[in-house]
């Protein structure tokens, strides 16, 4: 488990390589567009054919890897003859991208349960999903993170309901995605949809998606199905040479929404910026006091989001002085900065007082010890305290006799 | 950002000390991590659970205050609102947006105005009066709507086993 890594280095959030890569992309995207109108053309004919042909039928799958490979997407696998030897209800596998499945169709014949993840209409159309019937002996294919990652840095903590043991016996996959060094391509990005991620993979040279399957671990007797996850997540994690991370798909949500809510509050920012800067052309010190105050505005709205109780002219004006976040931040917890909270009521009607007796419920420390230690001591000893003397009065009130 | 929601921990858990709440004591576990706290909670009086101390652990993400913490029972809970594995549910758990039962206003939701101890204190209101609409736990909700007696009985026994009576 590696905690450093923190949940935005788990997806690409643009589709454009950062760093050297990026040099070589201008020079082919006039070909890369040319290289998708042709492959959509194409592909749009060849699914119709596939369309027509049963699921059951092995030309299909050929016909899928063939069409995969002239719209760019060339799947390699290792150890399918696993697969073969053995029936499995389920292949357990991290998502990288939309295009996972249709990598799997063109090796395997699978399904997914339509109810449990969110499939594109048109992707359940082609992959022909919904002609899998429960009796049938197709393994289902199962994204336990609920959500596609970069595939390259950690895995999202993964669902316990597919590891029951009703599901058994289930092989892993392994994906990875590559692609030419030259146009290197995000497969996936946060935000993204299903179509774009097609549209992409026709507009990339190739991108070969490598599926190794391997056998998963033991199951020891007596884990419950959330341990036995953690410790496929693990197992999968060291087999891809990335991290088991502890966040799941809900938090890869919520980190989207504040990722494009942040992006458009900047983009609003700097439209307003330049409308300011534009009123004055001729001002440079005006211009730069502007984009000063921009900055330290952004900032006091920081620390306003971690303290929301103290008044923004406050925080604005210690701002001014420190310039930084965490000085503010600290300056007013430590009380060097003294302010009147917002919101009042609700500091002083928020304790709703029962009826019981305080001095007994109500176990307060005289002093908040500046060494972790002693506070440490202080919370045990508080602790102690407080349920002994709940102890000793359900004891006395209905007349125990424990000693 | 996770200096930031250390400092507001820190101050959170000042406050929590210097001033507790009736029936509530919270604190990190151990002080190398603070991101794992651990709290007790008093049965409120007048209430099934009367007296009863039940421990539970607050994990908080690292970008805290801005997405809310989660809770979960360590004691044994037989309540409408907490699932059979100890996770509470109630609505200032929940960030707007994320609404699993669809019924809650964003109003009594997570934000980070919200506090540990405003948690807290929903816990203990959520303990007095139970809020049979969402039903994180099936049988708790059944029986407290229908057979209020041996809802009580079963929460007596809860109270004298966190007890150790």
């Amino acid at each position: 488990m590696a905690p450093n890594i923190r949940i935005e280095d788990l997806f690409h959030r643009s589709r454009f390589p950062k760093g050297l890569a990026i040099i070589f992309l201008p020079f082919y995207i006039p070909l890369g567009f040319v290289v998708m109108v042709i492959r959509i053309f194409f592909a749009f004919q060849l699914y119709l054919v596939l369309s027509l042909v049963p699921k059951s039928w092995l030309i299909r799958r050929l016909l899928l890897r063939i069409s995969g490979a002239l719209t760019g997407l060339i799947v390699t696998q290792e150890g399918l003859d696993i697969v073969h030897r053995t029936d499995y209800k389920m292949i357990v596998s991290n998502h990288i991208s939309h295009i996972d499945s249709v990598a799997f169709e063109s090796l395997l014949s699978c399904f997914m349960n339509a109810n449990k993840n969110r499939i594109p209409t048109f992707l359940r159309w082609i992959l022909k999903y919904d002609e899998v019937k429960p009796d049938d002996a197709v393994p289902a294919l199962v994204f336990p993170e609920g959500a596609s990652t970069s595939g390259t840095s950690g895995l999202l903590k993964f669902s316990s309901w597919p590891f029951d043991t009703k599901n058994e016996p289930f092989v892993l996959a392994l994906i990875t995605v590559s692609r030419p060094y030259f146009v290197q391509i995000a497969p996936s990005v946060l935000g993204g949809n299903w179509w774009s991620d097609f549209l992409w993979l026709l507009f990339t040279p190739y991108s070969h998606f490598k599926i190794r399957f391997v056998q998963p671990p033991k199951r020891e007797d007596e884990l419950t199905n959330e341990e036995y996850s953690i410790i496929v997540q693990n197992f999968m994690a060291t087999k891809l040479g990335i991290s088991a991370t502890k966040f799941d798909a809900k938090e890869k949500i919520e980190y989207a929404k504040r990722y494009f809510y942040e992006r458009a509050r900047e983009r609003r920012e700097r439209a307003a910026g330049m409308r300011i800067t534009s009123n004055q052309p001729h001002t440079t010190v005006t211009q730069a006091n502007s984009a000063l105050d921009s900055r330290l505005e952004s900032m006091a709205t920081q620390v306003k989001d971690v303290l929301p109780q103290v008044p923004i002219t406050v925080i604005r004006k210690n701002i001014k002085t420190t310039k930084c976040i965490d000085t503010t931040i600290s300056n007013i917890l430590e009380g060097k900065v003294s302010y009147t909270p917002e919101l009042p009521g609700q500091k002083t009607q928020e304790k709703p007082e029962p009826k019981s007796n305080p001095s007994t419920s109500k176990v307060a420390a005289n002093t908040f010890g500046r060494d972790s230690t002693e506070r440490h001591l202080s919370f045990q000893e508080r602790k102690k305290a407080f349920i002994e003397a709940a102890r000793q009065r359900y004891i006395a009130k209905h007349n125990l006799n424990v000693m | 950002m996770a200096g930031a929601a250390l400092k507001r921990l820190m101050a959170e858990y000042r406050q929590l000390t210097l001033n507790p709440p009736e029936g509530i004591i919270a604190g990190p576990v151990n002080e190398e991590n603070f991101f794992e706290w651990e709290a007790l909670i008093m049965g409120p009086e007048g209430t099934p659970f009367e007296d009863g101390v039940f421990t539970a652990k607050i994990v908080f993400p690292s970008d805290y205050p801005l997405s809310p913490p989660k809770m979960k029972f360590v004691s044994d809970m037989f309540h409408p609102n907490v699932y059979p594995d100890g996770r509470v549910c109630i609505s200032i758990l929940h960030a707007p947006g994320d609404d699993p039962m669809g019924y809650e206003t964003s109003a009594e939701r997570w934000s980070p105005v919200q506090s540990v101890e405003k948690i807290l204190l929903s816990v203990v209101s959520m303990l007095a009066e139970p809020n049979d609409e969402s039903g994180a736990n099936v049988d708790a909700s059944k029986l407290w709507r229908d057979n209020r007696e041996e809802f009580n009985k079963i929460a007596k026994t809860l109270v004298r086993k966190s007890l150790n009576l």
